[in-house]
């Protein structure tokens, strides 16, 4: 039995006149490998390291993120946890103070589909169907939601990297193409791009992988979270319409 | 995953880890304070449901780990039990009481390390 047993959540009053709380919800990659985990205070995994840039901002410096990722989960189905899509409820909208919601996740439904044009197609109409369904839910709150496009799995063979697949990477572009083109997130944050090798957009920028093309390492997250537009909060501060 | 028996909580309590580090069985001595729930020390928590603990004044900075302690003395039935698989932090736990010790020291004492 790995890691955090029976306690979901801490819940704190902020010193601001009102405390606000960004979902980042269900993710897929905050996951890191370093060694120093155990002797610094410090995650490095990218929603820590927006956070730490957060707290440099007055602006921003009283909203605390509440990262709510499960490694290996699915958005369409239970696999390492209940799926993203049943989790809306109890692990977003449940929770109290929340102003902010996003969304990174996606690339192991893409993944743990068969890679056969049938499979594919079906697993990309879901996920789009299952981000429509997300931003319609949590717009009826009131809150905006943003996401940020499936970062690259390209790999020289399936061995070092099972996800790799020619078909798989057609979807996971078709699934950020929706993102970034139907204008139904409030806004998205191309880690895709801010990730990829500039030489060949299949894949992680080696300078940003961790070993096994999927998973990018700290330089990479770190590239990600000074990517990531801290404006938005004020931008978005009085939420959205909810229809 | 969520447990699909009741979770009976004997006690629990809330400190901070030594040194602030994350997945450490130690805390800061005198940091551990103790949780009620809706006034008792002890709730039985359904499958599938979740409770919240009493408002406490605990000050905290920002960006600083917590330690939480739990103490089940009849403990949970089955081999299910509600967790966060790929948390990518470290769980102790043991037999006996250790709601607000310093350390887990029972020779019992497991621990699962992500990586």
């Amino acid at each position: 039995m790995d890691g955090l047993l029976s306690v979901t959540a801490l819940q704190m009053a902020a010193e601001a006149t009102q405390t606000e709380i960004i979902g980042v919800s269900p993710s897929s990659f905050p996951i890191i490998h370093d060694p120093s985990r155990y002797s610094s205070p410090l995650s490095c995994s990218w929603p820590d390291l927006v956070l730490r840039r957060m707290q440099e901002n007055p602006f921003t410096a009283n909203i605390a993120v509440l990262n709510q990722a499960a490694g290996g989960n699915c958005i369409l189905y239970d696999y390492h946890g209940p799926n993203a899509l049943g989790r809306i409820d109890r692990d977003v909208l449940a929770q109290s103070g929340i102003k902010y919601t996003m969304i990174f996740e996606g690339v192991n439904d893409i993944g743990t589909a068969p890679a056969t044009p049938a499979a594919q197609q079906l697993v990309g109409d879901r996920l789009i169907q299952a981000y429509q369904q997300i931003i319609t839910r949590v717009h009826a709150f009131g809150l905006p939601v943003f996401a940020a496009t499936l970062t690259p799995f390209g790999a020289p063979n399936d061995t070092i990297q099972p996800y790799a697949d020619p078909l798989r990477e057609q979807t996971r572009v078709r699934v950020n193409d929706w993102m970034m083109g139907s204008g139904g997130f409030d806004a998205v944050i191309d880690f895709a791009s801010v990730v990829a090798d500039p030489t060949n957009k299949t894949r992680l920028n080696p300078a940003y992988d961790s070993g096994d093309f999927l998973h990018p390492n700290v330089a990479g997250y770190m590239a990600m979270a000074d990517a990531f537009p801290i404006e938005l909060f004020e931008r978005y501060a009085s939420g959205v319409n909810g229809f | 995953m969520f447990g699909v028996n009741d979770l009976p909580i004997t006690q629990a309590g809330i400190g901070l880890p030594l040194n602030g580090s994350a997945g450490t069985s130690e805390v800061i001595p005198g940091s551990m304070v103790p949780l009620t729930f809706s006034g008792n020390q002890s709730i039985i928590v359904p499958n599938g449901a979740q409770v919240v603990s009493d408002p406490i004044y605990y000050p905290l900075e920002a960006q600083s780990m917590v330690t939480v302690d739990l103490y089940t003395e009849l403990g949970q039935q089955g081999f299910y039990i509600t967790s966060h698989p790929g948390s990518r932090t470290t769980s102790w736990y043991s037999f006996g009481n250790y709601v607000g010790a310093p350390n887990m020291t029972d020779p019992s004492t497991q621990s699962e390390a992500h990586w």
